[in-house]
């Protein structure tokens, strides 16, 4: 039984991350993302804020906010929309049902993996 | 909550129900359901709200709102790319503190509601009775590089064609005057020769008085790929701030602020004595000139002597070997373009910078071909477009051409069909001198007495606030905007502004284009667009045949202004005649000045034969020799050259000393925009940046006993912030930094900045000031991400 319904689940999980907005685990208050990501905080991904720093979002205006939303509009994975306002085109031609981020690197915006 | 393979399982269950059956999960599920993109009915063409850059986008609207912004894959300016401000207009748009009714104070000082017809009666009787007893010089418009092009030329020709009044001017004069004075002075005519496009083709760049990579991300991200493409393209930084800009520089020339005039003159000399310069170039495009005289080249090595580099290594800090590794770059790339904007601008020898990058390009033969340039970026999406090239200050005329020449105050009187000699010749007032003249109706001592302001901010943005707060408290002012702000606080009537997208229009950006936004949405309540509001005024005080275009269709109004504007310059070297609202409406990059005609495409250079149609045009063609292939033909002499200029070395008006030991420079952070009335509402944007700070070097921190966020008090001879203080090595000790974005009074960085002026252009030092330090007290949150949102509440 558990194992027919393994693909349900794996596909409701896209869904999920497809449609809604994340609850943040914590509290943000006033804080500022980096206040609790900087590199070396083993919160997230340590190497986060370093590797975002290297990457062309850093350098040309493209903010945590702008992919991850704040508290009302948060988003852990953020879904395609949140790339549309810069990669319309390709998100438009992209049949692909899997995330940007399943073959754009994340943080570091490689062209591909 | 631990994630059991239960939880997990009753988790993507629940979602999968709630998905099926079409609920939000949150708030922001309806804007982004599709993984695809957006969900919306339309997308309407336009231009972002924001900087200079003129990034091309598409509106979304859904249900009438706009839901969504993506970027223009065909605009020339971005191709597709946007920010994170521009891609998040939509997230204040509707914030409940749009103002959506006409306000009036009433005598117990609160606002009350009114209706359009009661405010601009009221506005109409006041600045009649202003104009019979003080005279038509009492009343005053101040605009903004944000208003559309049709606005600030409505409202320049009913000042100027209606009144017979200059006093009108804009915030460009904060940002940009500088940059104007200084083409008009070493080309005879205001805009830069090129085009981003120069960047595609650039071979070393020389960033100086920019933070490009903050303040104008998006054409940063094209010299990134520029650099990334081809790492042998050189990058040269001259700034006081090491910021972000710096991380991808080859050079980094550091400088203490106002000292930036040396090195560029230093790096001038190193390239004369090395052979470096173009002497052909020199000897037939341009002038060696102090303004007056002309000299010989070996007269400009003696006058740059005084800035060999040792010598000016001690005056600004920058390592000698820096700057003549600088010049060599410059002068040997092939193809140099120098990016600038308000670190030279605003300044009082703003206008001598601006010379000394040109003389630059000038002595090497970096202009007029692919990727060589001088190019000033400008900080509003209007400035260039709406007033320098409308002429919408207060001592120009449309084309932007000083309206002290006869010649084109008939031209423009003929055009506006308004009786010869109805054009004053006399300049109005500046900014600065506008400001200081606002007063009650019983102050004699205060000339002006009524204004109206638009799309600015100026309670928060002038320097030296504490001088000019009163004038306009007590003065009859005039706001139209869409947010209330620090001068809604001081004004006596409010009017609610249709904002770009809900009324349409034409913005023009720092590369000479023209870029026309649709209207996508109505505006909310009663807020309605300036140009309907500036024809209501014109009916009201008997100057509504000046501006016929005083219908409710915004679109249809718009057309009617342009083409009334376009008209008026079509033989200008700023012709935009080509540049039809079919034809704007049509493209999907619009049109770069000049464009004589509808089958011209848009100009890539100016000053360059095959490329510039003025050297076609009736007015020009006779004046150009047929053999030049590139001729400067604004010069005034006709000769056709640029002029080379001999300037002096000067720094800023106030620098350090015992009492004010530090210097204090200010700028733009990333997310925030201007005062921060538009982006400090959307939330990620505020949490990112929600207060200003001041930045102060370890050392300096170690020796006031500064720790990283203890509060700071900034004191300057005219006011004082408190900050909390942030210890980074960005800029060089002795110098610190504050953004300028913050609406809470303490930390009104412009309370503490220097309103002294660039003496030619008039525009104010907002970027040097002489400052000292004092710790008031431990770490405290001010992270309150502070907004004005009472319309009733105190300055």
């Amino acid at each position: 039984m558990f194992k027919t319904l393994i693909p349900v689940v794996i596909m409701l999980s896209f869904a999920l991350f497809a449609f809604a907005a994340d609850e943040h685990p914590d509290d943000m208050g006033n804080k500022d993302c980096i206040t609790c990501h900087a590199d070396g905080d083993a919160v997230s991904n340590p190497k986060v804020v370093a590797e975002y720093n290297q990457s062309i979002h850093s350098y040309s205006g493209v903010m945590c906010g702008s992919c991850h939303g704040d508290v009302a509009n948060f988003s852990a994975k953020p879904p395609k929309a949140k790339c549309e306002p810069c990669h319309a085109e390709q998100i438009a031609k992209n049949k692909s049902t899997l995330p940007c981020e399943a073959c754009h690197v994340v943080h570091t915006f490689a062209v591909h993996k | 909550m631990e994630l059991t393979r239960r939880s997990m399982l009753k988790a993507s269950l629940a979602a999968g129900a709630a998905v099926a059956l079409g609920i939000p999960l949150k708030e922001e599920a309806n804007a982004q359901t599709a993984a695809t993109g957006a969900e919306v009915d339309k997308w309407v063409k336009g231009v972002c709200r924001f900087c200079g850059t003129g990034c091309g986008v598409y509106v979304g609207v859904k249900g009438g709102k706009v839901v969504a912004m993506k970027g223009n894959p065909d605009a020339k300016t971005n191709f597709g790319y946007l920010c994170v401000k521009g891609s998040m207009i939509h997230r204040f748009m509707y914030h409940p503190d749009r103002l959506t009714s006409p306000m009036i104070r009433q005598a117990d000082g609160n606002f009350k509601k009114a209706s359009w017809n009661e405010a601009l009666d009221l506005i109409s009787k006041k600045f009649t009775d202003f104009h019979k007893k003080f005279g038509k010089d009492s009343v005053a418009y101040y605009g903004s590089g944000q208003c559309t092009t049709e606005e600030s030329y409505t409202f320049n020709k009913l000042w100027k064609a209606g009144f017979g009044s200059n006093q009108i001017d804009g915030n460009p004069r904060l940002c940009m005057a500088s940059a104007v004075a200084g083409f008009l002075t070493t080309f005879g005519s205001d805009e830069p020769s090129g085009t981003y496009a120069d960047i595609e083709s650039a071979k070393c760049f020389f960033l100086t008085g920019s933070n490009t990579s903050e303040a104008h991300p998006v054409l940063f991200r094209r010299i990134w790929e520029r650099k990334k493409k081809d790492p042998s393209v050189k990058i040269i930084v001259c700034e006081p701030r090491k910021t972000k800009t710096s991380d991808i520089a080859d050079l980094w020339l550091p400088v203490d602020p106002g000292t930036d005039l040396a090195v560029f003159q230093s790096m001038a000399y190193e390239i004369i004595k090395n052979n470096w310069h173009d002497a052909a170039f020199i000897e037939k495009h341009a002038r060696l000139t102090d303004g007056e005289k002309v000299f010989t080249l070996a007269d400009f090595k003696k006058h740059l002597e005084q800035f060999d580099a040792d010598k000016v290594s001690k005056i600004t800090r920058c390592p000698a070997k820096d700057i003549r590794q600088a010049a060599e770059w410059f002068a040997k790339s092939g193809a140099s373009m120098s990016l600038w904007c308000m670190g030279l601008n605003q300044r009082s020898r703003g206008v001598w910078a601006n010379n000394l990058v040109h003389n630059l390009h000038l002595i090497t033969g970096n202009i007029g071909k692919p990727g060589a340039d001088p190019f000033s970026l400008t900080g509003q999406p209007n400035a260039c477009g709406g007033v320098r090239e409308t002429g919408a200050l207060s001592h120009l005329l449309p084309g932007c051409r000083p309206l002290v020449n006869p010649a084109v105050r008939a031209q423009m009187e003929k055009a506006w069909k308004v009786p010869a000699g109805r054009i004053d010749p006399k300049p109005g007032m500046d900014t600065m001198a506008m400001f200081a003249s606002l007063g009650a109706e019983n102050d004699a001592t205060k000339p002006l007495k009524g204004m109206i302001i638009s799309t600015t901010n100026p309670a928060q943005s002038l320097p030296n606030l504490n001088k000019y707060v009163k004038g306009m408290q007590d003065a009859f002012l005039v706001v139209i905007d869409i947010f209330p702000t620090r001068t809604t606080q001081l004004a006596d009537v409010v009017l609610p502004a249709a904002f770009i997208y809900e009324k349409g229009g034409v913005y023009g950006c720092s590369e000479r284009r023209s870029q026309l936004t649709e209207k996508a949405v109505n505006p909310p309540g009663e807020a309605k667009p300036d140009l309907w509001i500036a024809a209501q005024i014109a009916k009201r005080m008997g100057q509504g045949k000046l501006i016929p275009w005083d219908m409710d269709d915004s679109m249809k109004a718009n057309e009617m202004a342009w083409t009334d504007y376009t008209s008026t310059t079509q033989d200008t070297e700023k012709t935009l005649k080509g540049a039809t609202y079919k034809r704007l409406r049509e493209s999907k990059e619009g049109v770069q000045w000049p464009c004589p005609s509808e089958t011209h495409p848009g100009t890539y250079k100016r000053y360059v034969r095959g490329m510039d149609p003025i050297f076609d045009a009736p007015a020009y063609k006779d004046k150009i020799p047929a053999d030049a292939s590139l001729f400067f033909y604004p010069d005034g002499k006709g000769e056709g050259r640029a002029n080379i200029f001999f300037r002096a070395y000067a720094g800023a008006a106030e620098v350090p000393d015992k009492e004010y030991p530090f210097f204090l420079t200010t700028g733009r952070v990333v997310e925030q925009w201007h005062t921060g009335t538009m982006t400090g509402r959307v939330p990620e944007i505020a949490r990112s940046h929600p207060n200003a700070y001041v930045e102060i070097h370890p050392d300096d921190a170690k020796k006031l006993n500064i720790k990283a966020g203890d509060m700071v008090d900034v004191i300057s001879r005219r006011g004082k912030n408190t900050l909390p203080a942030r210890i980074v090595t960005v800029s060089l000790p002795g110098v610190v930094f504050v953004p300028m974005h913050d609406q809470a009074k303490e930390r009104m960085i412009n309370f503490v900045c220097n309103d002294a002026v660039d003496g030619a252009s008039k525009e104010p030092e907002y970027k040097i000031a002489a400052v000292r330090l004092v710790r008031v007290g431990g770490p405290r949150d001010v992270a309150d991400k502070y907004i004005i949102s009472d319309l009733n509440s105190k300055y």
